[in-house]
């Protein structure tokens, strides 16, 4: 169990990190694009 | 604009013919691959010493010396006509399919040279097992065949690109790594004395693969020879 | 928008669920948990593959370059992708079996494929002017897409799996799937592909933009 609990947090933190990064680039790409529109 | 079969041999032939004569007068492409190929064997049969490998290994040695020889030589039926600029007169006269023919065939004819040579060498150097020579030959065929059909359009490609270097090798080897497994694994069975029956599910897989790239191969080239 | 939010709920379930339910393939045991990330990928890593070749057909046709940018795109997410699976197999076949790598012919395809996103991006790295460019890579993602039958269809059959591998493995995880694994193993694959495509329509977006830029229509 206690590799498996390594590995869980240690793949949602990689998850939810890219998600922020993902989010950020969304909201960029949609102020640029109002920019430019 | 159509053209008649007539005309397409006759085109196709005369390039192939432009080249050859151009081959014979420099021995550029010839020398490359005999050399390459002469000396791996060499070095292979000196490594030996007078002992014997499997067939597993012959096959795959056999390969690895006959794709690498490719590699120095087959690329050049393309990238002589970029450096020379003579690409230009080239495409002017002759329409795309005439010239993917003729270079194919002019390909294919540097390896039948080289593999008619290289091939009696190996069996000689390496002690290979005369029992499957016959049968080898056709898988040599095929392969020999694959090989150009494969290449050639890859050649026209790289011919283009601004810096050369290993590309012919770095964009064939993904390509013909299918086609490389199925004739090492053919060539081990039949070293090994097996018939042409065992392996005919290799068989089929290398004529497949020759008839599905040459396909590709010759719809494609129009658009990388008009770049 | 909203939607986003629902994926990220949804892959942290699929991802807790992943690593609190009982192992998928109770043989292999734990490790075989990786198989609800490395399937996935390859799945994508090769419907990102076909899409490259897609777009390079298409811009053949119409010399639109914002076509090339999709067929570079998704190969560059391809790759990744590919590297990801190439990385889970490896680990998964080096816990299981005991070897990082052994030419299985499914890791043998992995590779492959690995070969022909390295040579895309080497051929584009070559050239210089930008419409030879996408015209002759164009070329040779269609050439290689052609092989990837031959790859993924004719390959293992050929060629003798050294392990009770791959195939028996999926078999059963396939046939033996309790309810429960099913459903995270779809959902995940679910999950995985609108990923995919969400990160390809920024890349995507992303590309529009510069090229509006660049046109001058700012």
């Amino acid at each position: 169990m206690n590799g498996n609990y390594v590995a869980l947090v240690t793949t949602l933190a990689i998850w939810v990190g890219l998600f922020i990064f993902l989010m950020r680039l969304d909201k960029r790409i949609k102020e640029l694009e109002k920019k430019f529109k | 604009m159509p053209e008649n079969s007539a005309g397409l041999v006759s085109k196709a032939t005369a390039v192939y013919v432009k080249d050859l004569r151009l081959e014979l007068r420099s021995r550029v492409g010839l020398n490359a691959v005999f050399m390459f190929g002469l000396t791996t064997l060499a070095v292979v049969s000196f490594a030996l010493g007078q002992a014997s490998l499997s067939p597993k290994i012959l096959g795959a040695l056999f390969w690895i010396i006959i794709f690498f020889s490719a590699m120095s030589g087959l690329a050049q039926v393309f990238v002589r006509e970029e450096e020379a600029q003579t690409a230009l007169a080239l495409r002017l006269n002759a329409d795309p399919d005439a010239v993917f023919l003729g270079k194919l065939i002019f390909n294919f004819s540097l390896l039948i040279v080289m593999t008619a040579v290289i091939t009696p060498l190996f069996f000689v150097f390496t002690d290979a097992p005369e029992a499957g020579a016959l049968n080898f030959l056709i898988i040599l065929a095929l392969g020999v065949i694959d090989l150009c059909a494969a290449t050639t359009l890859v050649a026209a490609i790289i011919a283009k690109a601004s810096v050369k270097g290993a590309l012919f090798a770095v964009l064939s080897f993904p390509i013909l790594m299918p086609m490389l497994i199925a004739l090492t694994l053919a060539s081990d069975k039949i070293l090994a004395g097996g018939s042409l029956s065992e392996v005919s599910g290799h068989l089929q897989f290398l004529t497949a693969y020759a008839i599905v790239m040459l396909t590709a191969s010759v719809m494609l080239f129009k658009y990388v020879w008009q770049e | 928008m909203w939607w986003k939010y629902l994926i990220f709920l949804a892959m942290s379930v699929i991802i807790w669920f992943s690593f609190t339910t009982p192992a998928p393939q109770q043989q292999i045991g734990e490790a075989s948990r990786i198989f609800y990330y490395h399937i996935p990928q390859a799945w994508i890593c090769v419907m990102a593959f076909t899409m490259s070749a897609y777009y390079s057909i298409k811009y053949l046709k119409k010399r639109n370059a914002i076509d090339d940018d999709c067929a570079a795109d998704a190969s560059r997410l391809g790759l990744l992708f590919c590297f990801l699976a190439t990385l889970t197999g490896a680990i998964f076949a080096k816990v299981t079996w005991g070897a990082f790598w052994n030419w299985d012919p499914r890791q043998t395809s992995i590779f492959i494929l690995l070969l022909i996103y390295g040579a895309y991006f080497a051929l584009r790295g070559a050239i210089e002017d930008s419409e030879r460019r996408a015209g002759l890579s164009s070329v040779y993602a269609i050439l290689a897409f052609v092989t990837v039958p031959f790859l993924v269809f004719v390959l293992p059959r050929m060629v003798p799996s050294l392990h009770p591998s791959d195939s028996v493995i999926n078999k059963d995880l396939k046939f033996t799937m309790g309810p429960q694994v099913r459903t995270i193993f779809f959902s995940s694959l679910t999950v995985f592909t609108v990923m995919f495509f969400w990160i390809f329509n920024i890349l995507k977006k992303t590309n529009i933009l510069r090229r509006k830029i660049e046109a001058g229509t700012i």
